[in-house]
């Protein structure tokens, strides 16, 4: 046996000894817990909703997008802010997602005057921007942040650098407590993926 | 529950596969070898894995710092790019060992 072979099949059993940790214990549980910001609703000024997944091909939100909207929507309706900042840019042909948002949050019933929609920023530190360029004008500076469970922590660190003071509003797309393999395994992809993610927001100096 | 159920499953699935195949003399070598072949592919399916995202990153960010073109990191977190790259694992699992064996 070679020392490839050794190095490759030590990776190998590496990673189906990571897949069965992740998928058949609640390892994946135990560090989303430990990771995610618990959630501060309190009132504040403005309720912002951060973007995720876009809008697909028919025109509609996606299911992420959509759980966001709702729970900001549902924030705004228990009386916790007098605004509703609604986050997304266009992607291709598709309407942006901002103003998809905006259309649903008004169908279901929140006045049009309650609605700010910003529709450029295309990654979360460009939001933070954006959400403060458009918000300290109006006095407004603690924000209700929807966004991920698992993205809560970079993107309230963004908020602060950008001179608001967020209180993390998670809406979780997959629940932490979600104890089959299939949501153990999706929770463990979103934390590698904002692992990622954090680890290059703070090698670009962006946190 | 759920994943104990599924464990359970797979265990009972194994052991019948196990006695189904029968044990024969010398079959430890081959469950061993069996043993060792799976790992040797799953190592390979991690490192193409570890290096489609590393080119799909890079190409990415490449392509927004030389141009105003974005395109969002989010794009490979896709399920067809696990798929892809378990084929690329078998293909090179493939060669790795052909390279070693006479062709039939």
């Amino acid at each position: 046996m070679t020392t490839a072979s050794r190095v490759i099949r030590s990776i190998g059993g590496a990673a189906l000894a990571g897949f069965a940790l992740v998928a058949y214990t609640p390892v994946p549980n135990l560090v989303d817990r430990a990771f995610s910001l618990p959630a501060r609703l309190e009132p504040a000024g403005a309720i912002v909703v951060l973007a995720a997944g876009g809008v697909r091909g028919d025109g509609t939100l996606s299911n992420t997008s959509l759980r966001r909207t709702l729970h900001g929507i549902d924030l705004y309706r228990r009386g916790l802010a007098p605004v509703l900042a609604l986050s997304g840019p266009a992607r291709g042909r598709a309407p942006a997602e901002g103003d998809v948002r905006s259309a649903f949050a008004r169908e279901i019933g929140v006045p049009a005057g309650a609605i700010l929609v910003e529709t450029t920023a295309r990654t979360t530190r460009e939001e933070a921007e954006r959400m403060s360029t458009m918000l300290r004008p109006h006095g407004i500076r603690r924000v209700l942040l929807v966004v991920d469970a698992e993205g809560a922590r970079r993107a309230t660190r963004l908020f602060q650098r950008s001179g608001l003071e967020p209180l993390p509003a998670p809406a979780e797309d997959v629940s932490g407590l979600d104890d089959s393999p299939e949501g153990r395994l999706d929770l463990a992809r979103r934390l590698a993926i904002e692992l990622f993610a954090l680890a290059y927001y703070r090698a670009a100096g962006y946190l | 529950m759920n994943a104990g159920f599924i464990v359970a499953v797979l265990a009972v699935s194994s052991v019948l596969v196990w006695a189904l195949t029968g044990r024969r003399r010398g079959d430890q070598a081959r469950w061993r070898a069996a043993g060792l072949a799976l790992c040797e592919f799953a190592g390979l399916w991690a490192l193409a894995l570890i290096v489609d995202v590393v080119v799909g990153v890079a190409v990415i960010l490449s392509v927004r710092a030389a141009t105003s073109f974005f395109v969002s990191v989010y794009v490979l977190n896709d399920v067809s790019l696990a798929i892809a790259s378990a084929l690329q694992a078998f293909v090179l699992y493939w060669r790795r060992h052909s390279a070693l064996t006479p062709a039939a």
